[in-house]
């Protein structure tokens, strides 16, 4: 079945925002993550 | 199948945010601490040049008595033109080495005062450029502008520039160091003229700490 492009790239937004969610939590930790000097 | 497939998708999302973080790591924090260095070298250039206090008993140059400047306050400029600190320009050097300090700039390292806690603070007497004792310069390596990147680059007899209120003082490199990171060699107070630069070692990498010695020549 063919999908529309709305879907496709509604899946996009959707995986892109599992990315941004990602990065953005791993910046709120980072402090705590990283070594001071790093 | 439906279910492997969407969990596949997951995990590149989740990759590609790793290398989003990565990147601002490594090069996004770099705006942040331009913008800090920016404003601080505009407000230690427009501040008056002060007198210096000199001992009459050993000659010694010294801040006016009572300088006590606070957290993340710009103290002094840095710079090593062996390896062109961002740009030459050098950098300012905050009060303090704690997380924020750091953010802003390299640290110097305070003594223990209203402001400053254990461990991020010694014990002993605060050293300043052209004194007698150990001035220890903390700084990133890899990140916020990397002020020390090329600090393992320094050869003995470079040039390590102090440029203070009251006075510029020019040090020359005497070693390079490399320690475990819970070594204590910094922390060990010297009669001598001396400044200390410390940072992570080796790039990208917090196993060993990167430690230059520098001798005061002139003032």
């Amino acid at each position: 079945m063919k999908r529309s492009w709305k879907s496709i790239l509604g899946e996009l937004a959707l995986w892109f925002l599992v990315s941004v969610a990602t990065a953005v939590i791993l910046v709120l930790v980072a402090d705590k993550i990283l070594p001071a000097n790093f | 199948m439906a279910f492997l497939r969407v969990f596949g998708k997951f995990l590149i999302s989740v990759g590609v945010g790793i290398l989003m973080f990565v990147a601002w790591t490594l090069w996004g924090t770099g705006f942040y601490t331009s913008g800090q260095q920016n404003d601080l070298a505009a407000i230690f250039d427009r501040s008056p040049a002060v007198k210096p206090f000199i001992d009459p008993g050993d000659g010694s140059t010294h801040p006016p008595k009572g300088f006590s400047p606070n957290a993340s306050e710009a103290v002094f400029r840095l710079k090593i033109p062996a390896i062109h600190m961002n740009g030459d320009k050098g950098f300012m050097v905050v009060e303090g080495v704690g997380v924020e300090d750091l953010k802003k700039g390299p640290g110097h390292y305070p003594t223990c005062r209203p402001g400053f806690e254990r461990p991020l603070c010694t014990e002993f007497e605060e050293t300043w450029p052209g004194e007698n004792g150990r001035v220890i310069v903390s700084g990133h390596r890899t990140t916020y502008l990397h002020p020390f990147y090329d600090l393992d680059k320094l050869k003995k007899g470079d040039e390590i520039i102090t440029e203070t209120k009251w006075g510029t003082f020019t040090y020359e490199v005497s070693e390079v160091r490399i320690v475990r990171p819970d070594s204590l060699a910094i922390a060990i107070p010297s009669d001598s003229a001396e400044i200390v630069l410390t940072t992570c070692n080796p790039k990208y990498s917090a196993s060993q700490r990167l430690i230059v010695f520098g001798t005061l020549v002139t003032d």
